[in-house]
């Protein structure tokens, strides 16, 4: 009988200990596991600590200038710094930067100062930059660099940025850009700009001429563009607005909008979330898993082809959604709004189609 | 049997699936070193080192339980039952074998890596890091971290002991008072490890230290002393179970 008790005493514990648990964790929700979590860390210690060993810091500025002759690009290189680009107002290429070095004493600060440098290389008409330190390259979080690059007219920029913050503004010339997790902004340039960006967060506008545009896992607003965008993301956010000129874009994962573009749309996209406003061009949207929104105004006109497999044409246009005749399973949709002056094609599996009409003006106000 | 035997026997048990982990992960290196020149420098760690190391823990918490549920499968649990040996030794001596097993695994990782990743990378890593200020920094922080590491599976290994004890416990339902114990002791450690630690305020702390004075850290010896010993009270719970009142 002891035996029985004891063994029915375990199993009650258990019992209660289950209850309790579930109680404890729907009331005090993440409070249990940050009392747990908070117990391990001897907080004003370690802050006392680091104040007592803040590393002393050395710093300088430093500039450099090239005539331009017969150079026609440059490239500069950085890791966790801060990049500005600006249009030089004469034939000069002008490179001012900051050093920041901290260390444990400023001996060493000093020391850690002094091995920094910019060193250029010219090959082949380009002109490269990249800080180093003692021949090798700076990638130490204990040294800071800040640039302000001031390029020619005409010259082409080239970019290379990790963990930094950059800006390009007013530069006249082809741009290039390779980017891992930056903050980039670039407005007001003049010629074909190719970003390849990862991780970042992106605000490109006022481009004529062009766009090449990869974004992975970032965000991206490019608005004022002339000229043809082509895009390729990778599970990143993009918002296009006020684009004159082609788009072509390849999206996986992730979100598409387009607002106010002029010139033809053609898309493909898997598993991504589009939507299409005010577009004045001819659309092409192909999208496997990801649903498709479309904000058509009536003063443009559209002549509307959709087919949906697996998935519905929601509208409250007055088209009818109509089974294929080969019992695909398809649901198709065909109309004409307005003047049916742009075609639109649109082609999704696996997803939904959704239509908005938006009256004209003349009709919103009468109503 | 002696406490010594039956850590032997229990060892030869686990070894199969040390050998076999070990080669996968010499076979995960070397394709992680071909793939190397695509991926990016984080991909490459998450692949070679922190997915390894978790896998590890998770084996080794699956091993201790299937210890227990195949003694239990093949009958010699009778024989275990017969030996005059006390519950709890038994139990140490399982643990002390997969433990036993997780160590190695994990020394077998950072040498794995050290030798066909590392090497290959290794004039990169010293040109962009002053090795002098960074070598001690690191061997700080990973003797650390391997030992609260250990320390955290041999919790959780005394913990899916006493759980599974308590589900043969019952003739039915087993493995729901198998995840009702788990889940409350859990819970019990959870609430009360908060309490005792301040009790051993009073024990020195540790130095964590990172790269540079900004990263170091100074975490309370009390919690891990507690963790340890709430370890060892399941452990001896768990032979108490196992000697008095287990259904076989």
């Amino acid at each position: 009988m002891v035996f029985r008790k004891k063994r029915t005493i375990l199993l009650a514990s258990v019992a209660v200990l289950l209850l309790l648990s579930i109680l404890d964790v729907a009331f005090r929700k993440e409070e249990l596991f940050e009392a747990f979590g908070d117990q391990f860390l001897n907080n004003p210690r370690t802050e006392a600590y680091v104040k007592a060993h803040q590393e002393a810091e050395a710093t300088a500025e430093r500039q450099l200038e090239w005539k331009r002759q017969d150079l026609g690009d440059v490239k500069l290189t950085s890791a966790r710094g801060r990049i500005a680009v600006k249009r030089s107002p004469d034939d000069t290429i002008r490179l001012h930067y900051t050093v920041a070095a901290s260390a444990k004493d400023k001996e060493t600060a000093e020391r850690k100062l002094e091995a920094v440098k910019v060193e250029e290389r010219t090959a082949d008409g380009r002109l490269s930059l990249a800080a180093t330190a003692n021949g090798k390259p700076v990638d130490d979080g204990s040294v800071k660099l800040g640039y302000v690059l001031h390029i020619p007219g005409g010259m082409k920029l080239s970019l290379e940025s990790e963990n930094g913050f950059v800006t390009v503004d007013g530069v006249q010339g082809d741009v290039e850009i390779a980017s891992y997790s930056d903050i980039l902004e670039l407005t007001g340039v003049s010629g074909y700009v190719a970003v390849d960006a990862s991780y970042g967060s992106l605000y490109l506008s006022g481009i004529k001429g062009g766009l090449d545009y990869k974004n992975r896992y970032g965000e991206a607003t490019i608005e004022d563009v002339e000229g043809a965008i082509a895009l390729m993301s990778r599970t990143g956010y993009t918002h296009l607005t006020g684009i004159a000129g082609s788009i072509a874009a390849d999206a996986e994962s992730g979100s598409l909008h387009l607002r106010d573009t002029t010139g033809p749309v053609r898309i493909v996209g898997r598993g991504t979330a589009l939507q299409l406003e005010q577009i004045q061009g001819d659309i092409d949207v192909s999208t496997d898993s990801g649903d498709a929104t479309f904000i058509l105004p009536e003063a443009e006109g559209y002549a509307l082809s959709a087919s949906a497999q697996n998935g519905a044409i929601r509208t409250s246009l007055p088209f009818p959604v109509e089974p294929a005749a080969d019992d695909s399973g398809k649901s198709l949709l065909e109309g004409v709004i307005g003047t049916g002056r742009w075609s639109i094609d649109v082609q999704a599996v696996s997803a939904d189609i959704i239509l908005h009409a938006k009256p004209s003006l003349q009709q919103a106000d009468h109503k | 049997m002696g406490f010594r035997k039956l850590f032997a026997k229990e060892l030869r048990s686990v070894l199969p699936l040390a050998v076999v982990f070990a080669v996968a992960i010499v076979l995960l290196h070397f394709f992680v070193l071909y793939k190397s020149p695509v991926w990016d420098d984080d991909f490459i760690m998450v692949m070679s080192l922190f997915l390894p190391f978790l896998l590890t823990a998770v084996l080794a918490v699956g091993a201790g339980y299937y210890q227990l549920h195949i003694e239990w499968k093949t009958n010699s649990i009778y024989l275990l039952l017969a030996l005059p040996i006390r519950g709890w030794k038994v139990m140490t001596a399982k643990l002390a074998a997969v433990l036993t097993m997780f160590v190695c695994s994990v020394l077998w990782i950072a040498i794995s890596f050290a030798l066909i990743l590392l090497r290959s990378k290794w004039d990169e890593v010293s040109a962009a890091e002053d090795m002098t200020e960074l070598v001690p920094a690191m061997l700080n922080l990973a003797l650390h971290t391997f030992w609260m590491y250990a320390l955290a599976v041999l919790f959780l290994l005394a913990v899916v002991q006493f759980a599974f004890l308590c589900g043969q416990l019952v003739a039915r339902f087993k493995g729901v008072v198998v995840l009702a114990a788990f889940l409350g002791a859990l819970w019990l450690v959870l609430r009360v490890t908060p309490l005792l630690s301040q009790l051993l305020g009073w024990m020195p702390d540790i130095f964590y230290g990172g790269a540079s004075d900004a990263d170091a850290e100074f975490l309370h010896a009390g919690p891990f002393v507690v963790l340890f010993l709430i370890s060892i009270g399941f452990i001896w719970l768990s032979g108490y179970i196992f000697e008095k009142e287990v259904e076989v």
